[in-house]
């Protein structure tokens, strides 16, 4: 009971990334992403305060907060959107430049990506999750799940600029 | 991804573990402060719940206060308004003096007044609202009464006796 709080700070520090990132995916603009992360997280630690946290549902209740935040500040993240083209921002940190190239090929490629196949991807890759575990997250079947990210997986690598397909 | 021997799967799995390698951002400061901060209200919030014996005394706290509460009320009311009677209204004492009883609600007849001495109602006072020790409001009602025995050897004598009745009141 006692190391509950410690278990859901290390869950944090594990997947606070990923966290943001999957919020990202709705949501235009950082500072967005991280508020729906930190109402999903507290939100679902208010459900389960003595429990071990179930990294799945902190997933879901983060896609819940960011879709929540989408809807009630729709029109005022279009506008800023709009007015304010926001400076390119990375998803992945890289020291690398020659990667750091390739990351920001692979960010524009997968803004282009179906939601649907963007956050199956996003839950596999970059959040750890088991196919099951997606599939409880996205409220799917786990081969509907699986056949997203391959087709996720497809539609990125024909997106992806043709000297990055040469290394694929 | 599922391993095959098929190249496009080969490709799509190398470009998996190409995506994989890939570190998202960690979140800003900013964010770690706000959550830490979060979990650790919720974390002191969720101990004080969680503790079974501090429901307990929360209860055993107002159950003692509200016990307080009802014992200096109960003083208070016994100070100010005597005991009535186990039998309120008229009692015949045979051997005692004429004593004036009081009551909490005029009862004019007592149906276990013994046998050998009846009491006959002279009349009702009514003296209206006092406040008894200039706090608790009462109205206060007089009855006179004369005992004479039926029969015996005090045949003859008359008893007149006052009962007081008290009532206390609620002024609106």
């Amino acid at each position: 009971m006692d190391d509950c709080p410690a278990a859901w700070r290390d869950l944090f520090r594990t997947h606070g990334g990923a966290l943001v990132l999957y919020a990202r995916q709705w949501l235009p603009d950082r500072a967005s992403a991280e508020d729906a992360v930190q109402e999903g997280l507290v939100r679902c630690w208010k459900r389960q305060p003595g429990q071990v946290p179930d990294v799945a549902l902190v997933y879901v209740a983060v896609r819940t907060a960011a879709l929540d935040l989408l809807k009630s500040r729709r029109r005022r993240l279009a506008r800023e959107e709009r007015v304010a083209r926001p400076e390119a921002e990375h998803w992945w940190h890289d020291d690398d430049l020659v990667r750091k190239e390739r990351a920001a090929a692979i960010q524009t490629a997968l803004e282009h990506l179906p939601i649907e196949q963007r956050e199956a991807l996003v839950l596999r890759i970059w959040g750890g999750l088991s196919i099951a575990e997606t599939a409880r997250v996205l409220a799917a079947n786990p081969n509907t799940v699986a056949g997203r990210c391959r087709q996720a997986l497809v539609s990125l690598a024909a997106l992806l600029p043709e000297e990055c397909h040469e290394r694929v | 991804m599922s391993e095959s021997d098929s190249p496009t799967d080969d490709a799509l799995d190398r470009l998996a573990a190409e995506c994989r390698s890939l570190r998202p951002v960690a979140p800003s400061a900013a964010l770690t402060a706000r959550i830490t901060a979060c979990l650790d209200d919720r974390e002191a919030s969720s101990l004080r719940a969680a503790a079974p014996w501090a429901k307990v005394t929360w209860f055993a706290e107002r159950l003692a206060w509200a016990a307080g509460g009802a014992v200096v009320a109960a003083g208070i009311m016994s100070a100010v308004v005597p005991r009535a009677p186990q039998q309120a209204g008229i009692v015949a004492l045979p051997d005692a003096p004429p004593v004036a009883t009081v009551a909490t609600a005029p009862v004019v007849e007592a149906p276990t007044a013994p046998a050998e001495w009846v009491d006959e109602s002279v009349g009702w006072s009514d003296e209206g609202i006092a406040l008894i020790d200039g706090a608790l409001p009462a109205r206060v009602l007089r009855h006179f009464v004369l005992e004479r025995p039926v029969a015996g050897p005090d045949r003859g004598i008359v008893r007149p006796r006052e009962d007081v009745f008290v009532v206390p009141v609620a002024i609106r």
